[in-house]
């Protein structure tokens, strides 16, 4: 075999090993539409929840929801179980408090989600 | 999250990072391992596979404990290399366990190597009684390696003067029923010669050879499919299907 070739499959192999582990802090922020991004709906939410507008912080809380399941199968590959389901488990909180109207608890899921995050794919 | 998916991802992942290292690390056999080898071996395989199936962590720190562990193997393996302290410090060194027929026991206590170990590894290499050996040393490998006393040593062609033709190593013709082409060419031999020794052993195809070799010395050996033996020795215990 060609000794270029011989070095080149491992090296390119490893190449895109690298790329598939890495790859989620970047997925996370670069595919899709800016303005259905998970970050945008975020502070959509938190405004919301801060001027008590209660069934729009549901429906952008909706939103949410639907773009981040959509990241899920691009960034599954790279980041902990762990922390994809906290933004799960956060999203489903903060529904409830919406619904319910709780101020506080609502704010405390957002920021646990917005957490949860940051350290996606770190 | 599709635990499935990833996890077949991160599979594959694992599977040719670890083939990639094991191949870097070279080609020591299993039998060649020191014990620290050994663990060596276990640990790398163990992260391999924490990097498999643990989804609750990043599959990137696997694959950085991966590295670092064949980087440090190979820089032990290449400071071994350059550096034969280096070498005597990390494996250890062959140890004298029988001298000039005698047991060397404080020695074995120091290695907590009982003379029971002893007796079983000279039974391996096929001495039974002690006082054959000349000479016994514990390998950094764990082996032992024995040397007889003159009067025990087997008879060779040379003790009878006998004259002997080196066989060299078989070099092989028909792998699977093909030709191998590169090794004809190696070694000077056409195809039209490979036929009609095919057809001295009465051998018509060369699909139905499962294996053709030659020696320098020209010995051919053939094997085929169909072995056409009258009658098969069956070393089983039990009836059918083994």
């Amino acid at each position: 075999m060609n000794k270029f070739v011989f070095y080149l499959i491992p090296i390119l192999t490893l190449a895109i090993f690298f790329a598939i582990m890495n790859g989620g802090l970047i997925l996370k922020n670069s595919i899709g539409e800016r303005d259905q991004h998970f970050l945008k709906y975020y502070a959509d939410i938190k405004a919301c929840i801060n001027d008590e507008q209660w069934e729009q912080a549901i429906d952008y809380c909706q939103k949410l929801k639907n773009a981040w399941n959509k990241r899920i199968p691009l960034i599954q590959f790279s980041v902990e179980r762990d922390q994809i389901n906290g933004i799960d488990i956060s999203l489903a909180r903060l529904t409830g408090y919406l619904e319910a109207r709780d101020k506080a608890g609502a704010l405390a899921e957002l920021y646990e989600a917005k957490r949860h995050w940051d350290d996606l794919g770190r | 999250m599709n635990e499935t998916a990833v996890v077949i991802v991160r599979g594959i992942i694992a599977f040719f990072s670890l083939l990639i290292f094991a191949r870097l690390l070279g080609k020591q056999q299993i039998s060649q391992l020191t014990f620290f080898d050994y663990v060596l071996g276990i640990t790398i395989g163990s992260i391999a596979a924490s990097l498999t199936t643990e989804l609750d962590s990043r599959a990137w720190v696997h694959f950085v404990g991966l590295v670092v562990w064949t980087a440090s193997v190979l820089v032990l393996q290449l400071i071994s290399e350059k550096w034969r302290y280096a070498s005597k410090y990390v494996d250890g060194e062959p140890v004298v366990v029988v001298m000039n027929g005698k047991i060397m026991e404080d020695t074995m206590k120091k290695l907590r190597y009982r003379a029971v170990d002893l007796m079983e590894q000279l039974r391996d290499k096929g001495v039974f009684d002690l006082n054959e050996v000349e000479f016994a040393i514990l390998e950094t490998n764990g082996k032992l390696s024995v040397l007889k006393k003159p009067q025990f040593q087997p008879v060779t062609p040379l003790h009878l003067n006998i004259p002997s033709i080196p066989t060299g190593i078989g070099t092989e013709l028909i792998y699977d029923g093909k030709i191998v082409k590169q090794n004809l060419k190696d070694l000077n031999i056409t195809e039209e010669w490979l036929y009609s020794q095919l057809k001295a052993k009465g051998i018509d195809n060369v699909s139905d050879v499962f294996l053709a070799t030659i020696t320098p010395n020209g010995s051919f050996f053939v094997d085929t499919y169909m072995d056409r033996l009258k009658r098969i020795t069956d070393i089983s215990d039990y009836p059918g299907l083994n």
